[in-house]
């Protein structure tokens, strides 16, 4: 077994595992939830150590014969569009696993779930055959519906089987897709480098409507507006490790799809698709910064700013055809990788006080930071970095995109409001800090403790990361440089 | 010296992170190493001044920014975007370095006894320390990308430092109507970066200088375009108008911490931003004009407001708004080297006015001139230092004020657009009056408030010792500047028309300030009028300068232009497109399937399927009734049957 297979199938096995321990036993059922993932972190480290930076294809394939009637691999493969985005995967698991230990309820389920879940995320991102991705797409779905349906807060029901519809009948149209480009491609394949490669045989037209079909599966996710409706509500009422999980990584498959699956084999049709990709990305950077501006529940206010911060990978994607292309891709990226960062502390942050004080509306607090120091530095240096402070990893990834949009000499009017988003974002996050943090101590809060062990273990990785990657962007850019190039090359040559 | 200029910044910075980390296990909770970080700044950025005078250590090439040295190692590369980390060192970074690292040592001493026993003691030296960095990062910077970076930074450190003091909320609004009121100045910041490197390819400063704007490359409407976003951002940072009013409210922040904002840091940065990319500004005749009127206005605007403030860091902080404006016009009238030159002197007056301020606040308990007064007998250093600074601030000849007001006033009369020499002139003068009636207020007369009177003390020496330096530097430094170290050897500049003027720019501003501070002297100096007499007296006026008009125009557009469209959006989020559309797809797919589970039951197996059931029921049934068991009734039937079979046998074949 290859290390991507490993790195997939561990969280599975612990899932099994913990299967089989009776209910009781809480502290077997939480180590062996904490080694699984701490084994496909460790194994993914080890990955990201050996990787080639130089090589633009994939690296580590893994390829068997899974359904030879129907053409059908078990085809893994890792590159530099995945290979951080695996390693997010794999870290913020690992994390959300440690922010979950104090979890009473249905333990065994939960952890079930949540491995099966991890396995589901890495598979996304590590296959290349199409079938194969979209059985993982599938799979994540279920441990997710019921993560919310049961863990989560007042109406976890209707967020739920939202989520799960929702997202159900954008892989419907992903599966129609599938099905569409292997009766297009001769010999018939589910492979996608080989569709890749096939690329020119596609009709315009078939592209367009095939480009259509993956556009609204993946906007969902993303989520683009005006597909974005699921995720305050799914954010509100997921629980803290599960919103991390929804923010940090799932959000990402919808923009990592576009990029390994629309963009190489429908090239013609992402052409044609850049300007209204464009306005939807102002729209989404611009109105979801709005909408964040006038929530009052803390979460729902992240789960908005997520919506303006996966407009940033939006733009930074439009850039493919212009003269900044390879500077923009690695931008939506990185942006990937830092909002996974960034929003992922964020929630566990706002997770530490809705534990404490069972409210995450803004105007019960005050004046926190007189009483919770470390919380209130880390809660203000993850929204410095949200709101895109230099030094911090947020302000690179940002840069990347905006620069990247203002490639094409058309885009500028709409990046130049696009920016406008920038502003609207500091004064929310600022909003959000005087509100909870400055001002006069609320006495109703006397009895609030500051963060915890576990708490701290979970959330000062993220911080540290942010910081790092802020003051040392290549670490991560130059991991992706040589596969972005492939792609921008792609559309510099058509 | 010169090759490690980079230490200067660096320093700072390991100081900040020294004292966060590190700071509560040691002396004074770390504070002295903030300090002897500065103080090695001021010792290494002297000595590269003294070396630049004396044309040392120069690598000599030449270019409107003058002769300089450069340094830089590489930082990131995303594709063709390649970010470098540099020093640029020249006379105009060497001395603003200097000033920089002198106003933060002193103001960290003078804090030592000024935020003693308060909360929070560290972190206050830790921000402070990182508040340098931030700024020496771009006063070095070879590069706009690290100039934004260290932009940013100075930023969101005056945010944290005019909040410092949160459990207030006006200390809290007030640091973030900082932050967000400089943050849309930087979006147009922002967007030139993006058009520059669009245009150009590199954020290197002397690159773009010496082979895109000096060669052509880059026409003039380019130019004069990036400079003109990129003065967006300065017209935030140094609080020119429209975006001035975060400036008066930043006193909220601790009186030093206003000390250094206003004299070094965080206002400086718009200034020197405009004179660093001076080569970019000067292609446009257009864009000096803009510069020119912004600063026009504000210095005018800012000067009017001050006149009747009543809370002596307020009409420090308006004094301070206009000063810039002042330097910007300066800049805008191509006195590149005055503007600078004013910068310079400024940051030290206007750090001694602030300490010696605060001194007095710490003396007094109070913010109100009014309930001040007499004090020079009181506090006989902080007494001195003031009106030494005073008499800089006013332009008195000698003092360092003096010097570069004359050479800005040379500057705008040197363009011959009479307007703008007629409000640099009357700014003058206000300056003169409001500076004066303040000095004259606190210090002279009678005490207004004996209580007070009888409680203040001179300050300890941490706090005197700090006053008496840049009292010093107040006197001397306008001198030392012009004839000893001429800035003019160092920092090349238009000369010639100057001095043609100097008669006229000479009597002009001694008769202003001999104007301004004799009606000061007669209104507030004898009969220390009851301030409320005066505004009653003075009504319409009084309020009319009282009014902000800027701040109540935003606070409307703000209601009007953020928080209503973000309300009325996010309740269209989640009425119409989540809960009308989204939802209504679901209600409606619901509905159908209650139509169709309806059809099923109702049509096709209640109908259909169980009719048939019911009908072949109905039709046993009715069959059920033949069955009789009678055998004649069953020939009766077959008889029955018989003769119709027969009947019709006969019809058809009969």
């Amino acid at each position: 077994m290859g290390i991507l297979s490993a790195i997939v199938f561990v969280p599975l096995a612990g899932a099994l595992a913990v299967l089989v321990v009776p209910e009781k036993k809480r502290n077997v059922i939480q180590a062996i939830s904490v080694m699984a993932s701490l084994v496909s972190l460790a194994l993914s480290v080890w990955l990201l150590a050996r990787f080639d930076v130089s090589v633009a294809g994939v690296q580590f394939a893994e390829k068997t014969g899974w359904i030879p009637l129907f053409n059908v691999h078990y085809f893994l493969g890792v590159d530099g569009l995945s290979i951080l985005l695996v390693a997010l995967t794999t870290l913020l698991s690992f994390l959300a696993v440690v922010a979950s230990l104090h979890i009473e309820l249905r333990i065994r389920e939960y952890f079930f779930w949540f491995l099966l879940l991890e396995t589901g995320m890495l598979g996304v991102f590590l296959s290349l055959d199409f079938f194969l991705f979209y059985v993982f797409w599938e799979v994540m779905l279920v441990p997710m519906y019921f993560l919310v349906g049961i863990w989560g807060g007042p109406k976890k029901e209707y967020a739920a089987i939202k989520f799960f519809l929702y997202t159900l009948f954008g892989s419907v149209f992903i599966l129609l897709g599938m099905l569409g480009l292997y009766f297009a491609s001769d010999p018939h394949t589910f492979d996608m480098i080989e569709l890749a490669g096939q690329a020119s045989r596609f009709a315009f037209g078939f592209q367009i409507a095939a480009f259509l079909a993956f556009y609204l599966g993946f906007a969902i996710k993303i989520p683009a507006f005006p597909f974005h409706t699921w995720l305050p509500l799914a954010h509100v009422e997921a629980p803290t490790a599960v919103s991390v999980l929804l923010a940090g990584v799932l959000l990402k498959m919808g923009v990592y799809g576009l990029l390994r699956i629309s963009y190489p084999i429908l090239p013609q049709a992402t052409r044609w698709f850049l300007f209204p990709l464009l306005i939807i990305a102002v729209i989404n950077i611009v109105y979801g910064a709005f909408c964040a501006m006038a929530q009052k529940d803390m979460k729902r206010m992240v789960a908005y700013s997520s919506i303006n911060h996966m407009g940033y990978c939006l733009l930074g994607m439009v850039a493919v055809a212009g003269s900044n292309a390879a500077a923009g891709l690695s931008g939506a990226v990185f942006q990937m990788v830092t909002h996974g960062l960034i929003t992922g502390s964020l929630f566990l942050l706002v997770g530490v006080i809705y534990d404490r004080a069972h409210t995450r509306n803004i105007d019960d607090f005050g004046g926190l930071g007189s009483r919770l120091p470390v919380f209130t530095a880390l809660m203000t240096v993850q929204a410095m970095a949200s709101l895109g402070l230099p030094g911090l990893a947020g302000f690179i990834s940002e840069f990347l995109c905006f620069l990247g949009a203002f490639g094409t000499a058309a885009y500028r009017v709409f990046v130049v409001v696009a920016v406008i988003g920038i502003v609207v974002t500091a004064a929310f996050l600022l909003k959000l800090i005087k509100d909870v943090f400055l001002g006069k101590f609320n006495e109703k809060w006397a009895g609030l403790t500051d963060m915890n062990a576990r708490e701290l273990i979970a959330v000062v990785p993220l911080v540290i990361l942010t910081v790092y990657l802020g003051l040392q962007p290549h670490v991560a850019l130059r991991m992706m440089e040589a596969t972005v190039s492939q792609i921008a090359m792609i559309f510099k040559a058509g | 010296m010169i090759e490690h200029a980079w230490l200067i910044p660096v320093l700072p910075l390991l100081a900040s992170v020294l004292i966060v980390f590190l700071g509560r296990w040691l002396l004074l909770d770390g504070a002295w190493i903030g300090i002897l970080c500065a103080l090695w700044g001021v010792v290494q950025s002297a000595g590269i001044v003294i070396g630049l005078f004396n044309g040392h250590g120069l690598l000599l090439e030449s270019g409107l920014t003058g002769h300089f040295h450069e340094m830089s190692f590489p930082w990131f590369q995303a594709g063709f975007l390649r970010l470098e980390l540099g020093c640029l060192i020249d006379g105009m970074s060497a001395l603003m370095m200097l000033v920089v690292t002198a106003v933060s040592f002193l103001v960290q001493v003078y804090s030592l006894s000024y935020q003693r026993g308060k909360p929070r003691f560290g972190r206050y030296y830790a921000t402070l320390s990182l508040f340098t960095f931030a700024m020496l990062l771009l006063v070095i910077s070879n590069n706009m990308f690290q100039f934004f970076v260290g932009w940013e930074l100075v930023g969101v450190c005056s945010y944290l430092l005019i909040g410092f003091e949160f459990e207030r909320d006006a200390a809290a609004a007030a640091g973030r109507k900082a932050f967000i009121t400089t943050k849309i100045g930087d979006l147009g910041f922002y967007v030139g970066l993006l058009l520059l490197f669009s245009s150009v390819g590199t954020l290197n400063i002397p690159i773009i200088q010496r082979e895109f704007v000096s060669t052509g490359i880059l026409s003039p409407e380019l130019c004069c375009a990036i400079a003109l976003l990129l003065f967006c951002g300065a017209i935030g940072k140094s609080a020119q108008v429209p975006l001035h009013v975060w400036l008066p409210d930043a006193m909220e922040g601790p009186t030093p911490v206003s000390a250094l904002i206003h004299a070094a840091t965080m206002v400086a940065a718009g200034v020197y931003l405009v004179a660093r990319l001076y080569f970019l500004f000067a292609v446009s005749p257009f864009c000096l004009t803009v510069v020119a009127w912004v600063g026009a206005l504000t210095a005018l605007t800012a000067a009017l407001n001050a006149l009747v403030a009543s809370d002596i860091k307020r009409v420090l902080a308006f004094s301070t708004v206009s000063q810039l404006g002042y330097m910007m016009l300066s800049l805008g009238c191509g006195g590149y080297r005055a503007g600078f030159f004013h910068l310079t002197t400024h940051a030290f007056f206007k750090a001694l006015l602030f300490l010696g301020a605060g001194s007095v606040i710490h003396a007094v308990h109070t913010n109100d001139i009014w309930k001040m007064g007499g004090l020079s007998k009181k506090m006989p250093v902080t007494f001195l230092t003031f009106g030494a600074a005073t008499l800089a601030i006013i332009g008195f000849p000698g003092f360092a004020g003096f010097f570069s007001k004359e050479e800005i006033l040379a500057s705008v009369a040197g363009t011959h657009q009479t307007a703008l020499f007629l409000v640099a002139a009357f700014t003058a003068f206000l300056t003169a009056f409001y500076m004066s009636r303040v000095f004259f207020v606190v210090f002279l007369g009678d005490p207004r408030d004996p209580h007070r009177f009888a409680e203040a003390h001179e300050s300890d020496w941490l706090m005197g010792f700090p006053m008496v330096v840049l009292a010093v530097m107040a006197v001397l430094s306008g001198f030392f500047l012009t004839y000893v170290w001429p800035l003019s050897r160092w920092i090349p500049g238009v000369e010639g028309h100057l001095h043609q003027m100097e008669s006229l720019v000479l009597s002009v501003s001694v008769g202003a300030l001999a104007l301004g501070a004799g009606l000061a002297y007669s209104i507030y100096r004898r009969s220390v009028p009851d301030p409320a007499v005066l505004a009653v007296r003075w009504r319409p006026l009084d309020q009319f300068l009282r009014r902000r008009f800027a701040d109540e125009l935003y606070a409307a557009l703000i209601e009007k232009c953020v928080f209503a469209p973000a309300r009325h959006l996010a309740r269209f989020d989640e009425e119409w497109i989540d809960r009308f559309v989204v939802d209504g797809v679901g209600t409606v797919s619901r509905r159908i399937s209650v139509l169709k589970a309806w059809a099923d039951d109702v049509l096709v197996d209640r109908f259909c399927v169980n009719g048939w059931g019911w009908l072949a029921d109905r039709c046993g049934r009715g069959l059920r009734r033949l069955q009789t068991g009678l055998v004649q009734f069953y020939l009766l039937v077959i008889a029955f049957g018989l003769s119709l079979f027969l009947l019709w046998a006969v019809r058809v074949y009969g």
